[in-house]
């Protein structure tokens, strides 16, 4: 029942965001290509924003798995942690340093560097 | 118990979505104009004034934007501040939706809002919106760590990830007091995740407002909407788990 009610909300928000953009804009004509421009503080465009920032999926993909695995893991281990105490404690550093050999392996790929 | 457990809980949550996202507009409105900043005559009129403006106003278009993640994304967004509003315990008795997982949920919420927002700059297929939408990934990464470790602090005394046996555990001991950082912590993770005041690093000015800097009209509405209504659960999560305990 939870879960349904939940289904309801996500269904109603997103739906009354999408409205609030629908309505008011059915009528609307497009803006002409002058004013369709990218801004660029002055300048023209060459080429499209994405081929020079090309989505990166594979390091972004790598570190999410890094870091937000580690949470996963780390929810029931909260659950239970109390009740094992110290076995608990090692487990969870057994993982992170498997973990963190992948966040290692990714700083060598160049995965941290702002380009 | 279709009234109790489905129609209640869906109006409390968006009620609390509207009138929580006027409030937060309301406050920042306030404290803008304490640090001397221009402002309305009014500060309760002027976000609705704001609003009926966007309305009316044109929606900005680029040459060749992803269309429908770019109407998307505003509407994805504040139906993720829903999801987090939905699991806040507004009392020990009164959650709208009290999911046995919750804090995984909220956990969640979190992961999703990066590939949101990282959406809303990239279909726009504007330098500026994309540099912006690529700070909030890197940012966001970085947000998620942060929380990660106070929310399992908040499920480690409850033996649980349901947040009403996390206001439950602190009958005896407020967790404010039982783990001192993780208060401010938690805030800066919500200032940051609606990248609000200070920490505003993905629609900064020096981008010309990132990722939302080709938005205007309606989607402008929806996305600033999103972004109030955010901060009203992840400001709300901490702080009602305290007083509700008391």
């Amino acid at each position: 029942m939870e879960l349904l009610t939940l289904f309801f909300i996500v269904l109603i928000a997103a739906g009354l965001g999408l409205l609030i953009q629908w309505l008011p804009m059915r009528h609307q004509p497009m803006p002409p290509y002058p004013q369709r421009a990218p801004f660029l503080g002055g300048g023209l465009p060459e080429t499209h924003a994405w081929s020079r920032y090309h989505v990166r999926y594979y390091p972004m993909t790598l570190l999410l798995i890094a870091f937000e695995m580690e949470m996963m893991f780390m929810y029931p281990w909260a659950v239970v942690f109390v009740e094992q105490g110290m076995k608990a404690v090692m487990e969870m550093g057994m993982f992170l340093a498997i973990l963190s050999v992948g966040i290692v392996y990714a700083w060598r790929e160049g995965v941290f560097k702002w380009q | 118990m279709i009234l109790d457990e489905l129609i209640l809980p869906v109006l409390l949550v968006i009620v609390v979505l509207v009138v929580g996202a006027y409030l937060v507009a309301v406050l920042d409105e306030a404290i803008a104009g304490a640090l001397g900043m221009p402002r309305a005559t009014s500060v309760w009129t002027a976000p609705l004034a704001q609003g009926a403006w966007l309305l009316t106003q044109q929606a900005n278009a680029t040459e060749a934007p992803d269309w429908r993640a770019w109407r998307l994304a505003p509407a994805l967004y504040l139906a993720l501040a829903a999801i987090g509003l939905a699991v806040v315990p507004f009392s020990p008795t009164l959650i709208p939706t009290d999911l046995v997982t919750s804090v995984v949920l909220w956990g969640s919420v979190e992961a999703l809002a990066t590939v949101v927002i990282f959406l809303h700059g990239w279909s726009a297929n504007t330098l500026l919106a994309l540099i912006g939408a690529y700070r909030y990934v890197a940012l966001g990464l970085s947000y998620i760590l942060i929380s990660m470790f106070v929310l399992i602090g908040v499920a480690l005394p409850a033996e649980s990830l349901q947040f009403s046996q996390v206001v439950a555990s602190q009958e005896g001991l407020w967790n404010v007091i039982r783990q001192p950082l993780g208060l401010p912590l938690f805030l800066i993770v919500g200032l940051g995740m609606t990248f609000w005041g200070p920490l505003n690093l993905a629609d900064s000015r020096d981008l010309a407002r990132g990722t939302a800097s080709a938005v205007s009209g309606p989607p402008r509405l929806v996305w600033n909407l999103a972004r109030a209504a955010m901060l009203v659960p992840s400001a709300a999560r901490r702080r009602a788990p305290s007083w509700a305990a008391g």
